[in-house]
């Protein structure tokens, strides 16, 4: 996910809908029936996943959004993907 | 009661008071003897009872300038970027347009640090975030963290913050689904059917945008956000102001359009383009106001927006928080170099360590730009809305006689005063008289109060 390794970040591959209000993203896997809220730093990260901008780039973002040093950012998004692949809303795919 | 104005209209006078929210039309016996009610505490004959009444009536306070802190700034104004992917034959914005400086995620991020907790510190729980260019959009990553960091900051501090930007229409569709949904108000620049906007905002690469712009404008057409089309009217395209109304009424859901005449630049002289006459450009105001109107669309030129009562036209003097690319703070979103030549300085700060530094002195000078240092504003009925319009590109110091964007703001001022009270067919009377329009709009003073006798 990190350093020179170059990684494929894939939504879902079965269908997800996702809204947006001013505190959250709402997103519903229609297979499943579960719903997901994302706030704060998910909420944007997942937009600008959306919004097909590179890891590097999403680095950068996040690391200007959380005010921390970049691989404090980076550890973060560790994170946040991780979870994303366990409830099944994010699948990374290594090239 | 000293602000009541009395304008000429053929036979007939439009008596109107910004400060009552009051229009009234009446002849010239009625005004004499309104005027003498008023001025002598007479009684007014039975029929006029109720304007002298309303005229008695407590008015609003005329506006004043700001004094004390600045803890209500009318919204911050971000520019990401003075860069642009148009060449539009008429800018006035001499920028450099694809290399020039972009503010930096850092600055953003400070910036909107400063203006929440300035907001938070104030007790207040809504604010704006203007965006302004070049082309904001040109810098999309900039603008996309603004977004998104102002969202995530003011959620946690409870505030509401309104998202707006004027801009081209010239992005992807994935960018242009994401304005639309996390935008609230976009401000459209587009001048016409293709040929127009072809021939006024072509592109700097030689493509032609046009189609990605309509594109666009329907997306934000048929999205939630508020969509407001700006046109800029030429000699040219003046005659065509009701087609291009048409137009935008049968292709767009615009809230409203917004037709502002061309401001007159060393660029639009090498390119051909002139400000129109003001007296075509009144006619072609009231038949696009008639189109739009089928349509539910409101039409605006913003120096005869008479819901605002203010000193200032835009937002100098307003406390508006205007940063540019490299951190600076200004009460302006024209250039520098704009101001400079106007001697004017608009600089009142900078954003630094997630605060305003705002130079006091600097704040004042600004605050004190009003419609009371234009002494030709004076008498003049439109004081209050127009304030004397655009404080760089409207020369008004030592003026004498009103120039043609005070007759164009003065002419279409009367127009919607008359077709608010539904004369319309006294306003197509009017337009179709050249002498009667100036004279409505050429006499020294519109005051009620005048030393000389009424016309």
């Amino acid at each position: 996910m990190s350093g020179n390794q170059s990684y494929e970040v894939l939504i879902n591959p079965h269908p997800l809908y996702w809204v947006r209000d001013r505190e959250q993203i709402l997103i519903v896997d229609e297979q499943s029936q579960e719903i997901y809220a994302l706030q704060h730093v998910e909420a944007a990260v997942w937009t600008w996943l959306a919004l097909a901008y590179s890891y590097a780039k999403i680095v950068e973002l996040s690391t200007a959004m959380l005010g921390v040093p970049s691989a404090e950012a980076e550890q973060r998004l560790q994170v946040i993907f991780q979870n994303w692949q366990n409830t099944g809303i994010l699948a990374i795919e290594a090239r | 009661m000293d602000d009541i104005f009395l304008v000429p209209v053929i036979h007939k006078y439009l008596l109107y008071s910004p400060l009552h929210h009051f229009v009234a039309l009446v002849d010239r016996h009625a005004a004499q003897l309104i005027r003498a009610g008023l001025n002598t505490q007479d009684s007014v004959p039975e029929v006029l009872k109720t304007i002298a009444e309303q005229l008695h009536s407590v008015e609003i306070n005329p506006p004043t300038v700001r004094t004390g802190m600045l803890d209500d700034p009318l919204f911050l104004g971000m520019i990401p970027t003075r860069n642009c992917n148009l060449g539009c034959r008429y800018c006035d914005f001499a920028a450099p347009k694809l290399d020039g400086p972009v503010m930096s995620l850092d600055t953003a991020r400070q910036t909107i640090d400063a203006y929440l907790n300035l907001l938070k510190a104030a007790g207040r729980d809504y604010g704006e975030v203007h965006l302004f260019g070049g082309e904001p959009f040109f810098a999309m990553e900039v603008v996309q963290f603004i977004v998104e960091y102002a969202t995530l900051g003011a959620s946690e501090l409870k505030l509401n913050i309104h998202f707006e930007a004027i801009t081209n229409g010239i992005y992807n569709s994935k960018s242009c689904r994401w304005i639309a949904d996390y935008f609230d108000t976009i401000i459209l620049s587009l001048d016409g059917p293709a040929e127009i906007q072809e021939r006024q905002r072509p592109a700097r690469n030689g493509h032609n945008p046009f189609s990605t712009i309509i594109r666009n404008a329907r997306v934000f057409s048929e999205a939630a956000v508020e969509l407001i089309i700006r046109v800029c009217v030429t000699s040219q395209t003046v005659g065509r102001m009701a087609e291009i109304a048409a137009w935008l009424g049968e292709e767009f859901r615009p809230s409203t359009v917004c037709f502002e005449t061309l401001t007159e630049s060393q660029l639009s002289r090498a390119s051909g383009l002139m400000p129109p006459s003001p007296w075509e450009f009144v006619r072609q105001f009231v038949d696009a106001t008639r189109v739009l109107d089928r349509y539910g669309i409101e039409i605006v030129l913003s120096t005869t927006n008479m819901q605002n009562i203010q000193t200032s036209f835009c937002p100098v003097g307003k406390d508006a928080l205007i940063v540019s690319p490299d951190g600076t703070l200004h009460a302006c979103y024209l250039l520098p170099e704009d101001w400079s030549r106007n001697n004017l300085d608009l600089r009142f700060g900078r954003v630094a360590e997630g605060r305003f530094e705002i130079d006091d002195q600097a704040l004042q000078r600004i605050r004190s730009l009003s419609v009371y240092d234009k002494a030709l504003c004076s008498n003049c009925l439109c004081r209050y809305h127009c304030a004397g319009g655009c404080h760089v590109n409207h020369h008004l110091a030592g003026a004498k006689h009103y120039d043609d964007l005070c007759i164009q703001t003065r002419l279409i001022t009367i127009a919607k005063l008359l077709l608010q009270m539904k004369q319309d067919e006294l306003v197509d009377e009017w337009l179709t008289n050249r002498p009667a329009m100036e004279a409505s709009v050429m006499q020294p003073t519109d005051r009620l109060f005048r030393l000389e006798p009424i016309p």
